[in-house]
């Protein structure tokens, strides 16, 4: 069995019409609760970008899905499924956490990068497995990478519990102890979690953009995913390719892991990527895996993540709602075939993809 | 047959009565096989004929599709040949001999041969020994084939399609490596485990018979599929970075020079209809200038404008001292171009040529798999 995975292009209007219908489901839902949507909507933006709290807090909750996204749509667009991205969250969040603990005498300008390297590190290793067992034993990728999620997420409970627990009482749950304060990004917002994650984030997707747009290896796995066929026949090696894909793809995964601790927790914390991966595939998704698409996508779950905690603390309404309405985007936007019966004609927000008929 | 049995577990052509019979079960009056025998022994194959003139007697309809010859011969009442969708022949097999069949397949008409200029044919580019090559079915698919193409020639493949010119072609190109026999480009001996990179870079190009799978990535931008050639060893290649300006520049002047019809390059490949995207992968394997250029069905499903264009460039190229091998199943296309024909017959070649002096009923005799008696010659 062999799974291919081709991004198709989402138009910017299928995105826009798939937004509104989720909205216009979720409005329904909402009255199904006995609320008025009116009320639940404003808060819900009230708490996306209402002030600069409500703002940073959206930013917070983007900054993690700008790397999980990119790591999806890379190896989503180079014709590999790398679904391992949770567990190279994971393996690279501790690896950052456990440089920052042990060498807490080292200067920042040593420390800082020493933590990142150790994570991409981490991520190449974790992804490294699936993509042999695909190109040489021809299994599936999909299943030894979720495999390798629950294998990341215990691994990594087990070896904090067992060798890096914090000690006093911040012991009484799985997490290690504080990463030296040298080996903390700065806050770029001052009184929230916004650091200086944001910016590696946007480097990644400026560098992601520069790649599929000025280099060769790009060029070559963006073939390798359009027709892994016709790559071949000219001269691509699609199992080198691809295995760098997945090294690149894994990497930019670990670097998420330890952005969110070396940023905002400061500390290992079990599960701390909670839905950061799956999440930031479906931004991936979203954006149709292109640098600007991906970022798009992380930005719009990031914002409904941040508004919809808001709706919960300030409202009757559950956040259960907001994740549903999420979902029902989510639901439009991937049945492209409904979304485009609500299209309208002649909206276009940008350049899309021309789609014509053979002319002779 | 045991009932039991997994169909994973019996052979091919039990497998294929299963079928057969599920067919008949479900009291099927017209049974269509397509390409029955592929897979097949001979004498299994004369079993499923058995079968298949008591299934006849029985009253059955049969639709047969094959492309080999001696089956139709043997087996058919009827006669109906497909030449690019159109019919081309409807005889009763009674009243026809397999070389008119042949004929019907590959077009009747000789057309005159393109005016070419007198090249320097001495040095080798392509050298070819002892080919032998068994398929995922374990038919032997290229059996001892062995040849020479040598710079300033064209040299034209004929043959009924399904002879082993598909395999041929993939061997060549390193899209398989599980063959055996010694394969050289351009003076430099290539290894069956050597990848499409290495032939390409010792000056191999292809235009490959399937052109939307292999030929080019559609989906992708026509500055994408212009740009495989030469991204690596080209004019707009660095060492790392693909210079765009300059790809772009370079593509828009192959799309002109090749009148691909565009308005703009960077619209999806699928926007260009099969004549013009088969211009675009002509213009692109002719970018580098290969020393050996494989030219497969290079006018299949394209109009006779491009035809006549994508002709002349071969000659061209050939003109400059390059080498082209070209495969076809189009007579009239091997006997407008080659300077020398090989006909290729279930993995061999069973003949040669000379498309100056040859008639059609030689080669069709040959492409049908008869052999030439010496009394003949």
């Amino acid at each position: 069995m062999n799974f291919t995975y081709r991004p198709v292009p989402i138009s910017a209007k299928t995105a826009v019409m798939a937004v509104i219908s989720g909205l216009l489901l979720g409005a329904v839902l909402i009255f199904a609760t006995g609320n008025h949507p009116a009320v639940i909507y404003a808060a819900l933006v009230r708490g996306a970008c209402g002030s600069l709290f409500a703002l940073a807090s959206s930013i917070r909750w983007t900054v993690p899905l700008i790397f999980t996204g990119t790591a999806a749509a890379i190896a989503f667009k180079g014709g590999v499924f790398n679904m391992g991205v949770e567990g190279q969250m994971y393996v690279g969040g501790l690896a950052a956490a456990v440089v920052g603990i042990t060498w807490q005498d080292l200067p920042g300008y040593l420390l800082v990068p020493m933590m990142l390297a150790a994570s991409m590190a981490a991520g190449m290793i974790w992804a490294l497995p699936p993509i042999l067992a695909k190109l040489y034993y021809g299994s599936s990728e999909v299943v030894p990478c979720m495999m390798l999620n629950y294998i990341a997420m215990y691994l990594t409970d087990y070896l904090v519990h067992n060798v890096f627990l914090a000690g006093g009482n911040r012991g009484a749950t799985i997490k290690t102890d504080l990463i030296a304060s040298q080996g903390r990004l700065a806050r770029l917002i001052p009184g929230t979690s916004v650091s200086t994650a944001l910016l590696i984030g946007l480097a990644i997707v400026l560098a992601y953009q520069w790649v599929i747009r000025r280099t060769r290896f790009g060029y070559e796995f963006e073939i390798c995913g359009i027709n892994p066929r016709f790559a071949r026949y000219g001269g691509v090696n699609v199992n080198r390719t691809r295995i760098g894909v997945i090294l690149l793809s894994g990497a930019i995964a670990g670097l998420g892991g330890a952005t969110e601790i070396m940023g905002v927790r400061y500390c290992f914390e079990s599960r701390f990527v909670g839905d950061f991966a799956t999440n930031g595939i479906l931004a991936a998704l979203l954006g149709s895996c292109s640098p600007g698409g991906t970022l798009i996508g992380a930005a719009f779950m990031g914002f409904l993540k941040a508004g919809s905690l808001t709706v919960e603390r300030t409202t009757r309404v559950s956040r259960a709602v907001a994740v549903v309405i999420q979902c029902t985007i989510i639901c439009f936007v991937s049945a492209k075939s409904f979304a485009g019966v609500l299209e309208l004609p002649g909206i276009r927000l940008w350049k899309g993809k021309a789609k014509e008929g053979k002319t002779q | 047959m045991p009932p039991r049995a997994r169909i994973q577990d019996i052979p091919v052509s039990i497998q294929q009565r299963v079928e057969i019979l599920k067919a008949l079960y479900l009291g099927a009056e017209l049974l269509i096989m397509d390409e029955p025998t592929a897979v097949l022994t001979p004498q299994e194959i004369v079993r499923l004929f058995q079968t298949l003139v008591e299934l006849r007697n029985a009253g059955k309809s049969i639709i047969l599709i094959t492309h080999k010859l001696n089956e139709i011969m043997q087996i058919t009442d009827e006669i109906l040949v497909l030449r690019l969708g159109k019919v081309t022949g409807h005889v009763l097999t009674s009243a026809t001999d397999q070389r008119r069949i042949a004929e019907m397949m590959v077009g009747r008409q000789l057309n005159q041969q393109k005016e070419k200029q007198q090249t320097d044919q001495t040095e080798t580019a392509l050298e070819v020994r002892d080919l032998e090559y068994v398929d995922k079915w374990g038919v032997k698919a290229i059996d001892h084939l062995s040849f020479t193409l040598r710079k300033g020639e064209i040299l034209g493949i004929a043959g009924v399609q399904g002879n082993g010119q598909s395999e041929l072609i993939d061997i060549l190109t390193g899209m398989v490596s599980h063959y055996s026999g010694s394969v050289s480009i351009d003076g430099k001996p290539v290894a069956p485990s050597s990848d499409t990179r290495t032939r390409r870079e010792y000056g191999l190009g292809c235009i490959p018979e399937d052109r939307q799978s292999t030929g080019a990535a559609v989906g992708a931008t026509i500055l994408a599929n212009f740009i495989m050639a030469g991204y690596r060893t080209g004019d707009f290649s660095g060492k790392w970075l693909i210079h765009y300006k300059r790809a772009r520049e370079r593509t828009w002047e192959y799309v002109k020079r090749f009148t691909v019809k565009t308005d703009d390059i960077m619209l999806d490949a699928l926007s260009l209809s099969g004549g013009n995207l088969q211009k675009l992968i002509v213009a692109r394997e002719l970018y580098l200038k290969p020393a050996v250029l494989i030219a497969a069905q290079p006018s299949r499903g394209v109009d006779i404008g491009a035809t006549e264009y994508i002709h002349d460039t071969l000659i061209q190229h050939r003109n400059q001292g390059n080498a082209v091998l070209l495969v076809s199943s189009e007579l009239s296309e091997i006997m407008t171009l080659s300077d020398r024909i090989l006909v290729i017959y279930n993995g061999r070649f069973v003949g040669e040529a000379d498309p100056g002096t040859a008639t059609e009923e030689e080669i069709g005799l040959l492409m049908a798999g008869i052999e030439r008696r010496d009394s003949d010659l």
